[in-house]
């Protein structure tokens, strides 16, 4: 009863935020409780005992989201007008909102409670992944293809991204040049903080292989870190023609790649022997690592540009 | 004190995805801001995560269901980096609609 | 055991409910801000109650990251307080 009495609150909680978020006029208020909703969020993830995700959650909800959206807010300050809608519109999407959301309930509780699901399955071929965590056993050997094309969407975002530069912004840094008051709170911040996350993210990483944890969770949190030596002005950002960034960038899924096409020595495509599995993984682990959490910095900053004279 | 729960967490958190997805879908099409657009497709994405995730948890006993948890943290990053896009495209929008208005 | 222990964890979701009533009242962007800080901790504080009511310590993994990270948000707020987001509140008190 105390159990239900909680995931209900919580619930309530999340609700209200999501709420909050998408109603009201100040566009900054709904930010921050976007930022709060992300931490329910994680918690709710841990109630459902999927502690990967909500690895992965916190460290993205807390970490990148927050300062992505905040920064967009900072330069976007009122230039960001709303479109002319018809009228009527207000209603139209409150019936669509409520129409969808009502439909999706309606499935979701006619859902057979005994589903059976792929557990069963995932643990009794654990043994042959090479790793202890079932989900790093998923994202990288069972289904290792989705992880290999997802690594591959992170660059083609990054390029996206990269290419709305303005003509004279192509080459420079991407993203504002911070700067901050020498041995101010800020700086002094930014030196002490990435000193501790560098430790946390690497155990996270580690820890992946056995429990929870991973390349992804690893890698934001080393994203976020370096963000704030960048904020706090106390490391620019390299230029987008450098080339050992685009090395760096392209490292983790060619090395993936390249462990893949092994496989084919072995059977087939992405199929790692269960002898050399563990080793395998931890070394695209590693590489991916670094891969996604540069680029994930690079996403959050933006754009290369011009620097202002 | 407490006993058997009266109604499964999975349900729970299931019915509250399906309400977010509702949530964000309203705050995506009612007239609003790009930035808050975005912040709303966001909501939608991470009902629909904890939807799925949940439906992976119908049977407690075994422990959550793996293949949903490794698609969620897939779906998750890929969601940041279109967030990303979304807001470079805003900006870069912004930027050339006030050129625009200066050249009028 | 693990009743007690989401006993406390609705009284926590109640305090961050508390915190939630200021984020929107406000009335200042600082005010939201510091909130939400305050949910942050709430936030450690669910995490460490939840890995004690089921028993897996992995769980405090989360925390850690939540500790980690939950200030990045102040950094970034304060970012987008300063002129076009570049400074530092604090460069001020020189120039």
């Amino acid at each position: 009863m105390i159990a239900s009495g909680f995931d209900i609150t919580v619930c309530v909680l999340l609700c209200l935020c999501a709420l909050a978020a998408v109603t009201g006029r100040d566009t900054f208020r709904a930010i921050v409780f976007f930022i709060v909703y992300g931490l329910l969020i994680s918690v709710a993830w841990l109630r459902i005992d999927a502690i990967d995700v909500a690895l992965a959650e916190a460290a993205i909800g807390a970490g990148l989201t927050g300062v992505l959206l905040l920064g967009a807010f900072g330069q976007m300050g009122s230039a960001d007008t709303m479109a002319r809608e018809p009228r009527g519109a207000v209603l139209i999407a409150l019936v669509a909102g409520a129409g969808i959301g009502a439909a999706v309930l309606f499935a979701v509780q006619g859902l057979p409670p005994e589903g059976a699901g792929l557990t069963a399955e995932v643990l009794a071929q654990l043994e042959a992944s090479g790793v202890g965590n079932p989900v790093t056993a998923v994202l990288l050997n069972f289904r290792g293809y989705d992880t290999l094309l997802e690594s591959i969407v992170l660059l083609v975002a990054l390029i996206g991204v990269w290419s709305v530069a303005s003509e004279t912004g192509w080459g420079e840094r991407p993203g504002i040049v911070h700067h901050a008051r020498a041995g101010g709170t800020l700086q002094s911040f930014g030196r002490f903080l990435p000193a501790i996350g560098l430790v946390i993210g690497a155990y996270i990483v580690w820890a992946g292989s056995s429990g929870p944890g991973g390349a992804f969770q690893g890698g934001t949190v080393l994203a976020a870190v370096a963000i704030l030596t960048i904020l706090a002005g106390l490391v620019d950002a390299p230029r987008v023609t450098t080339r050992w960034l685009r090395w760096a960038l392209v490292m983790g899924p060619g090395v993936f790649l390249g462990v893949a096409l092994l496989g084919l020595f072995g059977g087939a495509f992405l199929v790692f022997p269960q002898a050399v599995a563990y080793p395998a993984i931890v070394a695209i682990e590693i590489v991916l690592t670094a891969s996604i959490a540069l680029t994930l910095v690079l996403l959050v900053l933006g754009p290369p540009r011009e620097a202002p004279q | 004190m407490g006993g058997d729960p009266i109604i499964a967490s999975w349900l729970v958190y299931g019915c509250c995805g399906a309400v977010l997805v509702g949530l964000g879908l309203f705050g995506f099409m009612r007239p609003t801001t790009t930035l808050r657009r975005v912040l709303a497709f966001n909501i939608v994405g991470s009902g629909i995560f904890l939807l799925f995730g949940a439906t992976g948890y119908r049977v407690p006993s075994t422990g959550a269901d793996p293949v949903p948890q490794a698609l969620i943290i897939t779906g998750i990053v890929v969601a940041l980096a279109a967030t990303a896009l979304a807001v470079a495209l805003m900006l870069a929008l912004a930027r050339v609609s006030a050129g625009r208005d200066e050249d009028a | 055991m693990s009743d007690w222990y989401l006993a406390i964890g609705i009284g926590l979701l109640l305090t961050l409910a508390g915190a939630l009533f200021r984020v929107w009242r406000g009335p200042d962007a600082a005010d939201r801000m510091m909130a939400a800080q305050l949910t942050g901790t709430a936030g450690i504080a669910l995490v460490v109650i939840l890995a004690a009511a089921s028993g897996d310590w992995a769980m405090l993994d989360v925390g850690l990251v939540l500790a980690l990270l939950a200030a990045l948000a102040a950094v970034a707020f304060v970012k987008a307080a300063s002129p076009n987001g570049a400074g530092d509140p604090e460069e001020d008190d020189l120039s």
